[in-house]
């Protein structure tokens, strides 16, 4: 079992990349020796840039189904709309922790994915136009949780959903208008990565608290409590509350996608954790770990923490594929599942940090 | 890391000294007080503890508080609120809560009205009380109006603060910040510390006279005495679901005294100031029951000392957190955080230095730290720059003998 869940892990389209072995030629090694430019190059090139190029061209594929779509709404084409937003939904997950550089200026992630959306203000605009999508206020209303209420929740059925859009036209120029703010955002952010902002990452190579290296730990960090523990698990499963809420699942108007947009955001975690998509690389934080020979209690700590994630995999898969099934059904697998991804923020967040050297520069509270 | 932990030993122990000193009595012989486990008094079977007034305030405090970024209400709703009185004075009703449209008392009258600061000081006092209703009125005339429009230096609107979203004036200002923070200091520890806890208002009349013959006021079971320091402990205790045992939900009982005291207890740099400040009312409450003034007034030391503390380190608190988030070009985080501290740099006018007997940093001091915040350019926040507020924090820190870096956390 333990073997195949592994496998499964890592078990990619071969991107094997010339890893550890470039010569550029610039001494970026830090202090404790290891080379971090060169576990930022494979970040950058085969994580993040990829990762991004393959979302946009996701949002442009659905910017043509929904294209389609409102010309002519009929169940089939709904049907192909939602393909299309699920498809670019999971794109989203592998470039959803990059909070950094012009993702974080134009607060990407916020105005990407921020749930659960609200109904009542989105009918609102439906009816009477909507506000500026720059307002930080609306970032409920907009992006994935909101175009999961248009075409999967506007309406009690397909043909419901369809006939709205057939009948006003607040929905389809609401659609259009969504997808086009992510494409613009989405285009933003991808073009600085293009033109500089990806040696400007690299170089920035040095281990202060404002270099590239530590603060996309920090990111990482972030997201994988915030994101991937609280959002998709421990908010909806009610840690966090009196009673679990599991009207707060990520795409609650889709529920069946939960489980999956969780599985893949995971799978990125376990990604940026190994430096690529292959088992084998050099210049991940594993490697970093066992380069600084970070034991924990006698272990290997980079082999703690990814048989950490083996049994979070095993514990999601045991999972009903609607996660606000599982959590209106039998909520003790979700606190399972919330526990089993707890133990590896200790050892992220507490270990390795420490054995990197790296200081946590957020803190768990939003003040008031 | 050792060294932060040295500095902690020392800042602790030094405490620990000063406050030792304090608690010497005149004579050589430490007074016999006996301390009940928790905040409970009784003269012939009724409790003789009593705080209605503060609780009244606290949640008219916690409505309007509220009500500041609620974008339906008016001007005058929020006067209203205020000052429990309509425009012309007459009887208002403007909170949700029946019992406190019933109330007479408002949070307007007791702001600024300190006995020790204030009595012979009106002057002051009713500018400070206008300057509470000039922030409303900007909130509601600059803020309101702009309330879907994007922030911009010169431009009043919206602005993102983590997940949040905060609402600001053309500076960078959250006048509601101002406001609330501030009432920490002109209303809540203005009335603890230089009213209610002074021996000037505690032996005022013939207090002492009443407690030796416990003479008690009208039908209540209490003497004058004693209900005056029940008032000083309603401002940190009052809406408390247990306010004889308070200290397990310390922090969570209202957005003000409560809250701010449990944030800095929960700051293991400054752990137990909590539970120092409860003992210290418990044991002057027992001070005066058995009549030991020079006990009690060692605990009223201390009781200035640690709450006029918790001002100075959350201000320092915030001015670090606002240098950092500047530094990450957070604005929104940043001016939130700059908002708060402004709230309670204000409040430190009112604070009390028990060597002294007057404020930490006094009226024209405080005036010039607020400027240095407002003031770098025409923009206000947004021309801040992190250097100036750390200079600020430890410019604060030099004064309470605070380490700045032990309040970053």
């Amino acid at each position: 079992m333990l073997r195949s869940t592994k496998l499964f892990i890592f078990l990619c389209a071969a991107c094997i990349l010339p890893a550890g072995c470039n010569d550029e030629g610039i001494d970026n090694s830090n202090k404790d020796g290891f080379n971090r430019q060169e576990l930022l190059r494979t970040w950058a090139d085969s994580l993040i840039l990829p990762g991004y190029t393959n979302y946009l061209q996701t949002l442009l594929d659905l910017k043509q189904s929904a294209t389609d779509f409102i010309d002519k709404p009929d169940t089939s084409a709904l049907r192909k709309l939602r393909s299309s937003w699920l498809n670019s939904y999971i794109a989203w997950q592998y470039v959803a922790l990059y909070e950094i550089g012009k993702a974080e200026s134009v607060s990407l992630r916020d105005f990407t994915n921020t749930y659960p959306t609200s109904p009542a203000n989105i009918e609102k605009y439906l009816a009477n136009g909507a506000p500026n999508l720059e307002l930080p206020s609306t970032r409920s209303e907009q992006g994935f949780p909101a175009l999961d209420y248009l075409i999967n929740g506007s309406a009690g059925s397909d043909t419901g959903i369809v006939n709205r859009y057939i009948s006003e036209d607040g929905l389809g120029a609401y659609t259009a208008l969504l997808i086009d703010r992510l494409i613009d955002l989405t285009t933003q952010v991808r073009d600085h990565w293009d033109n500089g902002y990806r040696n400007q990452f690299m170089e920035n190579s040095g281990s202060s608290a404002s270099s590239s290296v530590n603060k996309i730990v920090n990111d990482y960090m972030f997201y994988y409590e915030r994101s991937l523990r609280a959002a998709k698990v421990g908010i909806p499963a009610g840690v966090f509350s009196s009673m679990p809420l599991s009207d707060r699942v990520e795409a609650y108007y889709h529920p069946a996608a939960s489980r999956t947009l969780f599985m893949h955001a995971l799978q990125n975690c376990i990604y940026f954790f190994n430096g690529t998509r292959s088992v084998e690389s050099s210049a991940g934080l594993a490697a970093y770990l066992d380069h600084l020979q970070t034991i924990q209690g006698g272990e290997q700590l980079s082999l703690l923490i990814n048989h950490q994630f083996v049994v979070i995999t095993e514990k999601a898969l045991l999972l009903r594929e609607s996660f606000k099934e599982q959590v209106e059904k039998d909520n003790q697998g979700m606190l399972v599942l919330f526990d089993a991804l707890q133990e590896n923020v200790v050892l992220l967040k507490v270990d390795m940090m420490q054995a990197l050297n790296i200081k946590v520069d957020f803190v768990d509270a939003d003040g008031d | 890391m050792s060294i932060i932990r040295t500095a902690i030993i020392v800042l602790v122990s030094g405490l620990c000294l000063s406050s030792c000193k304090d608690t010497e009595p005149t004579k050589n012989v430490e007074p016999i007080v006996n301390i009940p486990d928790s905040y409970v008094f009784n003269r012939d079977g009724r409790s003789t503890v009593s705080f209605t007034g503060q609780t009244e305030r606290i949640r008219m405090a916690e409505e309007l508080g509220s009500a500041l970024t609620d974008f339906s209400k008016s001007e005058s709703d929020l006067l209203e609120m205020f000052r429990n009185l309509t425009e012309s004075g007459g009887d208002a009703d403007p909170f949700s809560e029946e019992l406190l449209n019933r109330s007479s008392k408002s949070l307007r009258e007791k702001i600024a009205a300190s006995a020790d600061y204030f009595s012979a000081n009106t002057t002051e006092a009713v500018a400070i009380r206008n300057l509470f209703e000039s922030w409303i009125k900007a909130q509601v005339q600059e803020v309101f109006p702009a309330s879907m429009e994007l922030a911009a230096p010169g431009k009043a609107g919206q602005i993102a603060s983590g997940t949040r979203t905060r609402y600001i004036s053309a500076k960078g200002f959250e006048y509601d910040q101002f406001f609330k923070k501030g009432l920490l200091g002109a209303l809540m520890l203005d009335q603890m510390l230089n009213n209610y806890l002074s021996p000037s208002v505690l032996d005022a009349d013939m207090n002492r006279s009443d407690q030796e013959t416990e003479k008690v006021v009208d039908e209540n079971a209490y003497t004058r005495m004693e209900h005056y320091w029940d008032e000083a402990y309603g401002y940190l205790f009052g809406n408390a679901q247990d306010p004889a045992n308070p200290l397990p939900a310390l922090g969570t009982e209202d957005g003000y005294m409560n809250e701010y005291v449990g944030q800095v207890d929960a700051d293991p740099d400054f752990a137990g100031i909590g539970k120092r400040i409860y003992d210290a009312f418990k044991a002057g409450r027992a001070a005066i029951v058995q009549r030991e003034y020079g006990y009690r007034d060692a605990r009223v030391k201390e009781l200035r000392k640690d709450l006029s503390a918790v001002m100075a380190i959350r201000a320092m608190y915030y001015l670090e957190s606002g240098a950092t988030q500047l530094e990450n070009d957070q604005k929104g985080s940043a001016f939130h955080s700059i908002s708060e501290a402004y709230g309670f740099i204000y409040s430190l006018r009112f604070t009390r230095n028990p060597d002294t007997a007057g404020p930490y940093f006094d009226r024209t001091e405080t005036n010039t730290l607020l400027g240095t915040l407002t003031d770098s350019g025409s923009n206000g926040f947004w021309d801040l720059k992190p250097e100036t507020l750390r200079q600020l924090s430890a410019q604060i820190g030099a004064r309470f003998k605070i380490d700045p870096a032990l309040t970053r956390n």
